[in-house]
Protein backbone atom coordinates (compact mmCIF):
# COMPACT_ATOMS: atom_id res chain seq x y z
CA UNK A 1 0.00 0.00 0.00
CA UNK A 2 2.72 1.95 -0.46
CA UNK A 3 1.91 3.78 -3.66
CA UNK A 4 -1.51 2.84 -4.51
CA UNK A 5 -1.77 5.14 -7.18
CA UNK A 6 1.56 3.78 -9.01
CA UNK A 7 -0.45 0.39 -9.02
CA UNK A 8 -3.54 2.28 -10.72
CA UNK A 9 -1.64 3.44 -13.45
CA UNK A 10 -1.09 0.41 -16.16
CA UNK A 11 -0.02 2.08 -19.41
CA UNK A 12 -1.46 1.55 -22.20
CA UNK A 13 -1.81 -1.56 -24.16
CA UNK A 14 -1.09 -1.97 -27.52
CA UNK A 15 -4.24 -2.19 -29.06
CA UNK A 16 -4.59 1.35 -27.46
CA UNK A 17 -0.95 3.01 -28.97
CA UNK A 18 -2.36 1.03 -32.07
CA UNK A 19 -5.75 2.57 -32.68
CA UNK A 20 -4.17 6.08 -31.09
CA UNK A 21 -1.86 6.21 -33.69
CA UNK A 22 -4.50 5.17 -36.39
CA UNK A 23 -6.55 8.08 -35.19
CA UNK A 24 -4.19 10.69 -35.40
CA UNK A 25 -2.19 10.12 -38.61
CA UNK A 26 -5.97 9.88 -40.18
CA UNK A 27 -6.70 13.47 -38.92
CA UNK A 28 -3.36 13.98 -40.06
CA UNK A 29 -3.89 12.98 -43.38
CA UNK A 30 -6.97 15.40 -43.38
CA UNK A 31 -5.39 17.98 -42.62
CA UNK A 32 -2.76 17.95 -44.96
CA UNK A 33 -5.25 17.08 -47.50
CA UNK A 34 -6.78 20.71 -46.12
CA UNK A 35 -3.63 22.93 -46.39
CA UNK A 36 -2.28 21.31 -49.74
CA UNK A 37 -5.73 22.17 -51.62
CA UNK A 38 -6.00 25.42 -49.60
CA UNK A 39 -2.37 26.62 -50.38
CA UNK A 40 -2.90 25.51 -54.18
CA UNK A 41 -6.41 27.23 -54.14
CA UNK A 42 -4.64 30.69 -52.91
CA UNK A 43 -1.75 30.10 -55.46
CA UNK A 44 -4.40 30.25 -57.97
CA UNK A 45 -6.51 33.27 -56.73
CA UNK A 46 -3.44 35.30 -56.43
CA UNK A 47 -2.47 33.93 -60.12
CA UNK A 48 -5.72 34.52 -61.20
CA UNK A 49 -5.60 38.25 -59.31
CA UNK A 50 -2.40 39.13 -61.09
CA UNK A 51 -4.07 38.05 -64.40
CA UNK A 52 -7.64 40.34 -64.38
CA UNK A 53 -5.21 43.29 -62.74
CA UNK A 54 -2.88 43.23 -65.91
CA UNK A 55 -6.12 43.19 -68.19
CA UNK A 56 -6.96 46.21 -66.61
CA UNK A 57 -4.08 48.22 -66.70
CA UNK A 58 -3.02 47.02 -70.22
CA UNK A 59 -6.81 48.78 -70.58
CA UNK A 60 -6.38 51.85 -68.62
CA UNK A 61 -3.46 52.41 -70.37
CA UNK A 62 -4.73 51.99 -74.27
CA UNK A 63 -7.59 54.05 -73.05
CA UNK A 64 -6.16 56.97 -71.08
CA UNK A 65 -3.58 57.14 -74.15
CA UNK A 66 -6.49 57.18 -76.48
CA UNK A 67 -8.19 59.74 -74.71
CA UNK A 68 -5.21 62.10 -75.51
CA UNK A 69 -5.05 60.83 -79.12
CA UNK A 70 -4.86 64.44 -81.26
CA UNK A 71 -4.14 66.76 -78.24
CA UNK A 72 -1.32 69.40 -79.31
CA UNK A 73 -1.84 71.66 -77.29
CA UNK A 74 -3.11 74.97 -78.68
CA UNK A 75 -2.75 73.38 -82.15
CA UNK A 76 -5.54 71.12 -84.26
CA UNK A 77 -5.46 70.28 -87.74
CA UNK A 78 -8.08 71.56 -89.62
CA UNK A 79 -8.00 69.80 -92.89
CA UNK A 80 -7.90 66.15 -93.73
CA UNK A 81 -4.96 64.60 -95.01
CA UNK A 82 -4.71 63.67 -98.53
CA UNK A 83 -4.84 60.28 -99.21
CA UNK A 84 -1.52 59.87 -100.63
CA UNK A 85 0.34 62.10 -97.90
CA UNK A 86 2.27 60.73 -95.25
CA UNK A 87 2.29 58.79 -92.87
CA UNK A 88 0.33 55.67 -94.16
CA UNK A 89 2.62 53.98 -95.29
CA UNK A 90 4.44 51.74 -92.77
CA UNK A 91 8.03 53.18 -92.77
CA UNK A 92 6.32 56.49 -92.58
CA UNK A 93 5.07 55.40 -89.20
CA UNK A 94 8.80 54.93 -88.00
CA UNK A 95 10.52 58.30 -89.46
CA UNK A 96 10.93 60.45 -87.00
CA UNK A 97 11.45 63.77 -89.14
CA UNK A 98 9.56 67.26 -88.48
CA UNK A 99 7.94 66.88 -91.59
CA UNK A 100 6.51 63.53 -91.46
CA UNK A 101 5.78 63.88 -87.79
CA UNK A 102 4.12 67.33 -88.97
CA UNK A 103 2.03 65.67 -91.40
CA UNK A 104 1.50 62.80 -89.08
CA UNK A 105 -0.71 65.36 -86.82
CA UNK A 106 -3.76 64.23 -89.02
CA UNK A 107 -3.66 60.91 -88.50
CA UNK A 108 -4.81 61.09 -84.16
CA UNK A 109 -5.01 57.31 -84.68
CA UNK A 110 -3.76 54.83 -86.97
CA UNK A 111 -3.38 50.79 -86.94
CA UNK A 112 -2.30 48.25 -88.61
CA UNK A 113 -3.87 44.57 -88.85
CA UNK A 114 -1.54 41.98 -89.43
CA UNK A 115 1.70 42.29 -87.78
CA UNK A 116 3.13 40.54 -90.59
CA UNK A 117 1.73 42.68 -93.37
CA UNK A 118 2.72 46.36 -91.44
CA UNK A 119 6.62 46.16 -92.02
CA UNK A 120 7.06 48.35 -88.97
CA UNK A 121 10.93 48.42 -88.51
CA UNK A 122 10.74 50.56 -85.35
CA UNK A 123 9.00 47.68 -83.71
CA UNK A 124 10.01 43.66 -83.49
CA UNK A 125 9.10 40.44 -82.08
CA UNK A 126 5.49 41.28 -83.01
CA UNK A 127 2.95 38.12 -82.48
CA UNK A 128 1.56 37.33 -85.16
CA UNK A 129 -2.26 37.87 -85.73
CA UNK A 130 -2.55 40.64 -83.35
CA UNK A 131 -3.16 44.64 -83.82
CA UNK A 132 -1.04 47.40 -83.76
CA UNK A 133 -2.13 50.53 -82.59
CA UNK A 134 -0.13 54.14 -83.43
CA UNK A 135 -1.43 57.16 -81.53
CA UNK A 136 -0.20 60.85 -81.85
CA UNK A 137 -0.23 63.72 -79.55
CA UNK A 138 1.51 65.97 -77.54
CA UNK A 139 2.65 65.28 -74.03
CA UNK A 140 0.31 66.21 -71.60
CA UNK A 141 2.18 67.80 -69.82
CA UNK A 142 4.35 70.89 -70.34
CA UNK A 143 7.71 72.09 -68.45
CA UNK A 144 6.87 75.40 -68.43
CA UNK A 145 3.61 74.37 -65.68
CA UNK A 146 5.56 74.12 -62.15
CA UNK A 147 2.97 71.85 -61.63
CA UNK A 148 3.99 69.40 -63.85
CA UNK A 149 6.70 68.10 -61.23
CA UNK A 150 7.10 64.70 -63.19
CA UNK A 151 7.21 66.34 -66.54
CA UNK A 152 10.57 65.22 -68.96
CA UNK A 153 12.38 67.96 -69.48
CA UNK A 154 13.39 69.87 -72.64
CA UNK A 155 17.11 69.18 -72.06
CA UNK A 156 16.09 65.52 -72.54
CA UNK A 157 16.58 65.39 -76.59
CA UNK A 158 13.25 64.22 -78.34
CA UNK A 159 11.67 65.90 -80.94
CA UNK A 160 9.07 69.38 -79.36
CA UNK A 161 6.11 70.78 -80.40
CA UNK A 162 4.78 74.66 -79.33
CA UNK A 163 1.82 75.88 -80.30
CA UNK A 164 1.59 79.58 -80.66
CA UNK A 165 -1.41 82.09 -79.64
CA UNK A 166 0.17 85.22 -80.38
CA UNK A 167 -2.00 86.34 -83.94
CA UNK A 168 0.83 88.06 -85.38
CA UNK A 169 2.83 85.56 -85.17
CA UNK A 170 3.85 83.76 -88.82
CA UNK A 171 2.78 80.38 -88.16
CA UNK A 172 0.12 78.43 -85.07
CA UNK A 173 3.02 76.20 -84.69
CA UNK A 174 6.29 74.96 -84.98
CA UNK A 175 7.92 71.27 -84.71
CA UNK A 176 11.60 71.34 -84.29
CA UNK A 177 14.20 68.49 -82.17
CA UNK A 178 16.39 71.85 -80.97
CA UNK A 179 14.36 73.69 -78.32
CA UNK A 180 16.17 76.73 -79.12
CA UNK A 181 14.12 77.37 -82.27
CA UNK A 182 11.02 77.06 -80.51
CA UNK A 183 10.37 80.99 -80.37
CA UNK A 184 6.13 80.98 -80.15
CA UNK A 185 4.35 83.60 -77.65
CA UNK A 186 1.57 83.44 -76.18
CA UNK A 187 -2.15 84.99 -76.27
CA UNK A 188 -0.68 88.32 -74.38
CA UNK A 189 2.67 88.36 -77.37
CA UNK A 190 5.45 88.68 -74.80
CA UNK A 191 5.69 85.84 -72.90
CA UNK A 192 7.10 82.26 -74.69
CA UNK A 193 4.10 79.54 -75.36
CA UNK A 194 4.44 76.27 -73.77
CA UNK A 195 6.63 73.64 -75.16
CA UNK A 196 5.65 70.37 -75.18
CA UNK A 197 7.24 66.76 -76.69
CA UNK A 198 5.70 65.43 -79.17
CA UNK A 199 4.25 61.52 -78.66
CA UNK A 200 4.41 58.49 -81.13
CA UNK A 201 3.30 55.51 -79.04
CA UNK A 202 3.15 52.24 -81.00
CA UNK A 203 1.42 49.41 -78.98
CA UNK A 204 2.10 46.26 -79.99
CA UNK A 205 2.03 42.36 -78.92
CA UNK A 206 5.77 40.83 -78.58
CA UNK A 207 6.07 37.37 -78.24
CA UNK A 208 8.51 37.72 -75.28
CA UNK A 209 9.14 39.86 -72.20
CA UNK A 210 12.70 39.84 -72.03
CA UNK A 211 14.11 38.42 -75.41
CA UNK A 212 17.70 37.81 -74.10
CA UNK A 213 16.50 34.92 -73.75
CA UNK A 214 13.32 35.06 -75.09
CA UNK A 215 11.20 33.55 -71.91
CA UNK A 216 7.54 33.58 -74.14
CA UNK A 217 5.35 35.74 -71.91
CA UNK A 218 3.56 37.47 -74.34
CA UNK A 219 3.55 40.73 -73.63
CA UNK A 220 2.31 44.85 -74.37
CA UNK A 221 4.48 46.81 -75.25
CA UNK A 222 4.73 50.17 -76.50
CA UNK A 223 7.34 52.17 -79.14
CA UNK A 224 7.72 55.49 -77.86
CA UNK A 225 9.26 58.32 -79.76
CA UNK A 226 12.45 59.40 -78.68
CA UNK A 227 15.45 61.61 -79.93
CA UNK A 228 16.27 60.08 -83.74
CA UNK A 229 15.04 56.28 -82.62
CA UNK A 230 12.11 54.24 -81.39
CA UNK A 231 12.50 53.08 -77.67
CA UNK A 232 10.42 49.50 -77.02
CA UNK A 233 9.20 49.70 -73.20
CA UNK A 234 7.41 46.13 -72.21
CA UNK A 235 4.53 47.74 -70.72
CA UNK A 236 2.08 44.56 -69.32
CA UNK A 237 2.81 41.06 -69.62
CA UNK A 238 0.69 38.43 -69.94
CA UNK A 239 -1.35 39.89 -72.56
CA UNK A 240 -1.65 37.45 -75.55
CA UNK A 241 -4.04 39.34 -78.05
CA UNK A 242 -4.78 42.53 -78.54
CA UNK A 243 -7.71 43.79 -81.59
CA UNK A 244 -8.75 47.21 -82.65
CA UNK A 245 -11.34 48.39 -84.75
CA UNK A 246 -11.69 51.90 -85.57
CA UNK A 247 -14.97 53.64 -85.63
CA UNK A 248 -15.26 56.10 -88.56
CA UNK A 249 -17.63 59.22 -88.84
CA UNK A 250 -19.67 59.60 -92.49
CA UNK A 251 -17.78 62.90 -93.21
CA UNK A 252 -15.73 65.07 -91.93
CA UNK A 253 -18.14 67.35 -90.61
CA UNK A 254 -20.12 64.41 -88.59
CA UNK A 255 -18.96 63.14 -84.97
CA UNK A 256 -20.84 59.66 -84.99
CA UNK A 257 -18.70 56.68 -85.26
CA UNK A 258 -20.88 55.15 -87.42
CA UNK A 259 -19.13 52.10 -88.94
CA UNK A 260 -16.47 49.76 -87.15
CA UNK A 261 -14.03 48.73 -89.08
CA UNK A 262 -10.55 46.40 -88.85
CA UNK A 263 -7.60 48.62 -89.70
CA UNK A 264 -6.33 46.90 -93.50
CA UNK A 265 -10.37 48.54 -94.49
CA UNK A 266 -10.04 51.72 -93.34
CA UNK A 267 -8.92 53.85 -96.56
CA UNK A 268 -5.89 55.79 -96.33
CA UNK A 269 -5.99 59.80 -95.44
CA UNK A 270 -9.46 61.03 -94.93
CA UNK A 271 -11.12 57.57 -93.03
CA UNK A 272 -7.95 57.88 -90.76
CA UNK A 273 -9.10 61.50 -90.57
CA UNK A 274 -13.04 60.56 -89.69
CA UNK A 275 -12.25 58.09 -86.97
CA UNK A 276 -13.82 59.23 -83.93
CA UNK A 277 -13.70 56.25 -81.24
CA UNK A 278 -11.40 52.71 -81.09
CA UNK A 279 -12.85 49.50 -79.99
CA UNK A 280 -10.25 47.82 -77.63
CA UNK A 281 -10.11 44.09 -77.22
CA UNK A 282 -7.55 42.28 -74.83
CA UNK A 283 -7.02 38.77 -73.94
CA UNK A 284 -4.50 38.24 -71.11
CA UNK A 285 -3.06 35.10 -70.21
CA UNK A 286 -2.37 33.57 -66.26
CA UNK A 287 1.26 33.24 -66.03
CA UNK A 288 1.52 29.47 -65.62
CA UNK A 289 -0.25 26.28 -66.46
CA UNK A 290 -3.14 25.95 -63.78
CA UNK A 291 -3.12 21.74 -63.17
CA UNK A 292 -6.16 19.82 -64.16
CA UNK A 293 -7.61 22.99 -66.51
CA UNK A 294 -8.24 23.07 -69.89
CA UNK A 295 -9.02 26.08 -71.42
CA UNK A 296 -11.47 25.31 -74.47
CA UNK A 297 -12.76 28.22 -74.04
CA UNK A 298 -12.60 30.55 -77.38
CA UNK A 299 -13.11 34.51 -76.92
CA UNK A 300 -14.44 37.31 -79.24
CA UNK A 301 -12.29 40.39 -79.62
CA UNK A 302 -14.61 42.61 -81.07
CA UNK A 303 -15.09 40.97 -84.77
CA UNK A 304 -12.13 38.56 -84.44
CA UNK A 305 -12.93 34.70 -82.52
CA UNK A 306 -10.09 33.50 -81.36
CA UNK A 307 -9.85 29.33 -81.54
CA UNK A 308 -9.50 27.70 -78.32
CA UNK A 309 -6.01 27.37 -76.99
CA UNK A 310 -6.85 23.96 -75.49
CA UNK A 311 -3.75 24.34 -73.25
CA UNK A 312 -3.84 24.88 -69.44
CA UNK A 313 -3.48 28.78 -69.43
CA UNK A 314 -6.32 30.78 -68.05
CA UNK A 315 -7.52 33.90 -69.76
CA UNK A 316 -9.44 36.74 -69.49
CA UNK A 317 -11.41 38.81 -72.27
CA UNK A 318 -11.60 42.73 -72.27
CA UNK A 319 -13.27 44.77 -74.91
CA UNK A 320 -14.14 48.70 -74.26
CA UNK A 321 -14.72 51.64 -76.82
CA UNK A 322 -13.09 54.74 -75.87
CA UNK A 323 -14.06 57.88 -77.83
CA UNK A 324 -11.40 60.08 -78.98
CA UNK A 325 -12.45 63.61 -77.83
CA UNK A 326 -9.73 65.68 -79.17
CA UNK A 327 -10.39 65.16 -83.07
CA UNK A 328 -14.29 64.64 -82.32
CA UNK A 329 -14.58 67.71 -80.24
CA UNK A 330 -13.30 70.07 -83.31
CA UNK A 331 -16.01 69.13 -85.66
CA UNK B 1 2.98 12.48 -10.80
CA UNK B 2 1.52 13.17 -14.11
CA UNK B 3 2.10 10.78 -17.15
CA UNK B 4 4.54 11.44 -19.67
CA UNK B 5 2.54 12.39 -22.82
CA UNK B 6 3.20 10.50 -26.27
CA UNK B 7 2.17 11.14 -29.31
CA UNK B 8 2.74 14.56 -30.86
CA UNK B 9 -0.76 14.48 -32.93
CA UNK B 10 -2.21 17.24 -30.81
CA UNK B 11 0.80 19.54 -31.48
CA UNK B 12 0.93 18.83 -35.55
CA UNK B 13 -3.00 19.65 -35.29
CA UNK B 14 -2.45 23.02 -33.44
CA UNK B 15 0.45 23.93 -36.09
CA UNK B 16 -1.66 22.66 -38.97
CA UNK B 17 -4.37 24.93 -37.91
CA UNK B 18 -1.92 28.12 -37.39
CA UNK B 19 -1.08 27.50 -41.23
CA UNK B 20 -4.39 26.96 -42.56
CA UNK B 21 -5.47 30.45 -40.87
CA UNK B 22 -2.68 32.13 -42.03
CA UNK B 23 -4.01 30.92 -45.50
CA UNK B 24 -6.84 32.27 -44.91
CA UNK B 25 -6.16 35.55 -43.68
CA UNK B 26 -3.69 35.61 -46.95
CA UNK B 27 -6.23 35.10 -49.58
CA UNK B 28 -8.49 37.30 -47.40
CA UNK B 29 -6.39 40.17 -47.76
CA UNK B 30 -5.85 38.92 -51.50
CA UNK B 31 -9.14 39.55 -52.27
CA UNK B 32 -9.93 42.66 -50.31
CA UNK B 33 -6.47 44.18 -51.97
CA UNK B 34 -8.67 43.22 -54.92
CA UNK B 35 -11.83 44.79 -54.34
CA UNK B 36 -10.09 48.11 -53.18
CA UNK B 37 -7.87 47.95 -56.89
CA UNK B 38 -11.39 47.55 -58.47
CA UNK B 39 -13.23 50.43 -55.88
CA UNK B 40 -10.59 52.71 -56.84
CA UNK B 41 -10.90 52.21 -60.75
CA UNK B 42 -14.56 52.97 -60.34
CA UNK B 43 -14.06 56.18 -58.77
CA UNK B 44 -11.49 57.37 -61.02
CA UNK B 45 -13.54 56.40 -63.73
CA UNK B 46 -16.42 58.14 -62.26
CA UNK B 47 -14.47 61.56 -61.31
CA UNK B 48 -13.00 61.50 -65.41
CA UNK B 49 -16.79 60.91 -66.41
CA UNK B 50 -18.06 63.49 -64.06
CA UNK B 51 -14.95 66.61 -65.08
CA UNK B 52 -16.05 65.91 -68.66
CA UNK B 53 -19.87 66.49 -68.12
CA UNK B 54 -18.80 69.82 -66.21
CA UNK B 55 -17.62 70.47 -69.19
CA UNK B 56 -19.67 69.72 -71.68
CA UNK B 57 -22.09 71.59 -69.53
CA UNK B 58 -20.18 74.70 -69.31
CA UNK B 59 -19.69 75.08 -72.89
CA UNK B 60 -23.30 74.36 -73.51
CA UNK B 61 -24.02 77.54 -71.86
CA UNK B 62 -21.17 79.24 -72.88
CA UNK B 63 -21.12 81.60 -69.89
CA UNK B 64 -17.86 81.26 -69.43
CA UNK B 65 -16.80 84.20 -72.98
CA UNK B 66 -18.96 87.11 -70.47
CA UNK B 67 -17.96 86.79 -67.12
CA UNK B 68 -14.60 83.41 -67.12
CA UNK B 69 -14.72 84.04 -63.08
CA UNK B 70 -18.39 83.07 -62.46
CA UNK B 71 -19.14 80.97 -65.32
CA UNK B 72 -20.13 77.61 -63.39
CA UNK B 73 -22.31 78.37 -60.41
CA UNK B 74 -21.15 81.27 -58.10
CA UNK B 75 -17.60 80.53 -57.44
CA UNK B 76 -16.96 78.87 -60.22
CA UNK B 77 -17.15 75.17 -58.17
CA UNK B 78 -20.32 72.81 -58.39
CA UNK B 79 -21.09 69.55 -56.63
CA UNK B 80 -22.54 66.40 -58.59
CA UNK B 81 -24.63 64.21 -56.89
CA UNK B 82 -23.83 60.52 -58.11
CA UNK B 83 -25.09 58.21 -55.37
CA UNK B 84 -28.18 59.91 -55.45
CA UNK B 85 -28.67 60.58 -51.85
CA UNK B 86 -28.69 64.20 -52.04
CA UNK B 87 -25.20 65.23 -51.29
CA UNK B 88 -22.47 66.12 -53.70
CA UNK B 89 -20.20 63.31 -54.40
CA UNK B 90 -18.08 64.77 -56.78
CA UNK B 91 -17.03 68.40 -56.84
CA UNK B 92 -15.51 70.08 -60.17
CA UNK B 93 -13.79 73.45 -59.79
CA UNK B 94 -13.02 75.64 -62.43
CA UNK B 95 -9.12 76.44 -61.60
CA UNK B 96 -7.58 77.94 -63.11
CA UNK B 97 -10.60 79.73 -64.29
CA UNK B 98 -11.10 79.50 -68.30
CA UNK B 99 -9.04 81.76 -70.22
CA UNK B 100 -8.09 82.62 -74.12
CA UNK B 101 -5.33 80.62 -75.54
CA UNK B 102 -5.27 82.41 -79.14
CA UNK B 103 -7.27 85.03 -80.38
CA UNK B 104 -7.99 85.09 -84.49
CA UNK B 105 -9.66 88.18 -86.04
CA UNK B 106 -11.79 86.73 -88.27
CA UNK B 107 -10.91 88.99 -91.90
CA UNK B 108 -12.76 86.87 -94.54
CA UNK B 109 -16.51 88.09 -94.59
CA UNK B 110 -18.88 86.06 -96.40
CA UNK B 111 -22.68 87.63 -96.46
CA UNK B 112 -24.01 85.02 -97.40
CA UNK B 113 -22.66 83.05 -94.82
CA UNK B 114 -24.83 82.56 -91.51
CA UNK B 115 -21.67 82.50 -89.69
CA UNK B 116 -20.25 85.46 -90.36
CA UNK B 117 -23.43 87.62 -91.04
CA UNK B 118 -23.11 88.98 -87.93
CA UNK B 119 -19.88 90.68 -87.81
CA UNK B 120 -20.55 92.64 -90.84
CA UNK B 121 -21.38 96.15 -88.98
CA UNK B 122 -21.46 99.71 -89.56
CA UNK B 123 -24.30 101.91 -90.11
CA UNK B 124 -23.09 104.50 -91.84
CA UNK B 125 -21.40 101.64 -94.40
CA UNK B 126 -23.40 100.71 -97.26
CA UNK B 127 -21.39 97.57 -97.05
CA UNK B 128 -18.58 96.34 -94.93
CA UNK B 129 -16.94 95.27 -92.23
CA UNK B 130 -15.62 97.60 -89.43
CA UNK B 131 -11.43 97.82 -89.58
CA UNK B 132 -11.76 95.59 -92.86
CA UNK B 133 -8.85 98.12 -93.96
CA UNK B 134 -6.44 97.13 -91.24
CA UNK B 135 -7.06 93.22 -91.41
CA UNK B 136 -9.94 93.07 -88.89
CA UNK B 137 -13.24 92.48 -88.22
CA UNK B 138 -15.58 93.00 -84.98
CA UNK B 139 -15.58 89.28 -84.46
CA UNK B 140 -12.71 87.35 -83.86
CA UNK B 141 -12.63 83.12 -83.48
CA UNK B 142 -11.07 82.71 -79.97
CA UNK B 143 -9.70 79.87 -78.17
CA UNK B 144 -10.25 79.01 -74.81
CA UNK B 145 -9.08 76.83 -72.73
CA UNK B 146 -11.09 75.35 -69.97
CA UNK B 147 -9.57 72.98 -67.07
CA UNK B 148 -12.05 70.99 -64.60
CA UNK B 149 -10.67 69.58 -61.76
CA UNK B 150 -13.16 66.90 -60.49
CA UNK B 151 -12.54 65.72 -56.96
CA UNK B 152 -14.05 62.44 -55.28
CA UNK B 153 -15.61 63.80 -51.88
CA UNK B 154 -15.33 60.69 -49.89
CA UNK B 155 -12.54 58.50 -52.12
CA UNK B 156 -10.41 61.85 -52.39
CA UNK B 157 -9.56 60.79 -56.42
CA UNK B 158 -8.80 63.61 -58.31
CA UNK B 159 -8.51 63.86 -61.87
CA UNK B 160 -7.98 67.58 -63.90
CA UNK B 161 -9.42 67.29 -67.66
CA UNK B 162 -8.25 69.96 -69.88
CA UNK B 163 -9.87 71.08 -72.95
CA UNK B 164 -10.19 73.47 -75.96
CA UNK B 165 -12.87 75.46 -77.63
CA UNK B 166 -12.80 77.86 -80.76
CA UNK B 167 -15.90 80.58 -80.10
CA UNK B 168 -16.88 83.66 -82.42
CA UNK B 169 -17.01 85.81 -80.45
CA UNK B 170 -17.05 89.99 -80.62
CA UNK B 171 -13.16 91.21 -81.00
CA UNK B 172 -13.12 93.83 -78.72
CA UNK B 173 -14.39 91.69 -75.73
CA UNK B 174 -11.70 89.14 -76.62
CA UNK B 175 -9.04 91.35 -76.56
CA UNK B 176 -9.82 91.86 -72.56
CA UNK B 177 -6.23 90.58 -71.64
CA UNK B 178 -7.34 90.17 -68.62
CA UNK B 179 -8.98 86.54 -69.76
CA UNK B 180 -5.71 85.55 -71.27
CA UNK B 181 -4.15 82.40 -70.57
CA UNK B 182 -0.78 83.66 -67.80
Amino acid sequence: MLYPKFRMQRGLTLIELMVSIALGLLILLGLTTIFANNSRARTEAERGSRQLENGRYAMQIITADLRLAGFFDGYYPTTAPAAASIPPTAANVCAFDTTTLANGMSYHVQGYNDSTAAGLTCISDVKSGTNILVVRHASSCSSANPADTDCDSTTVAGTFIQAGGCSTDPSTFKLDTVVANLNLQKVNCTSPAAIRRYKTNIYFIANNNNTSPNDGVPTLKRAELGAGTFTTVPLVEGIENLQLEYGIADSSTDTIPMTYKKAGNVADGLEWWNVMAVRVSLLSKSEAIASGYTDTKTYQLGSTLVAAANDGYRRNAYTGVVSLTNPAGRR
Amino acid sequence: MKRQQRGITLLVALIMLVVMTLAAVMSFNLGRSNSLVVGNQQTQQITTDVARAAIEELLSRQLFADSPAASFGTTNTKGYDISGDGTADVTVALTPQPCIKRVTPVTTIDPNDPTTISCISGANQNFGVQGASTGGSTCADVTWEITAQASDVVAESKVTVVQGVRLRQDATASLNSANFCP
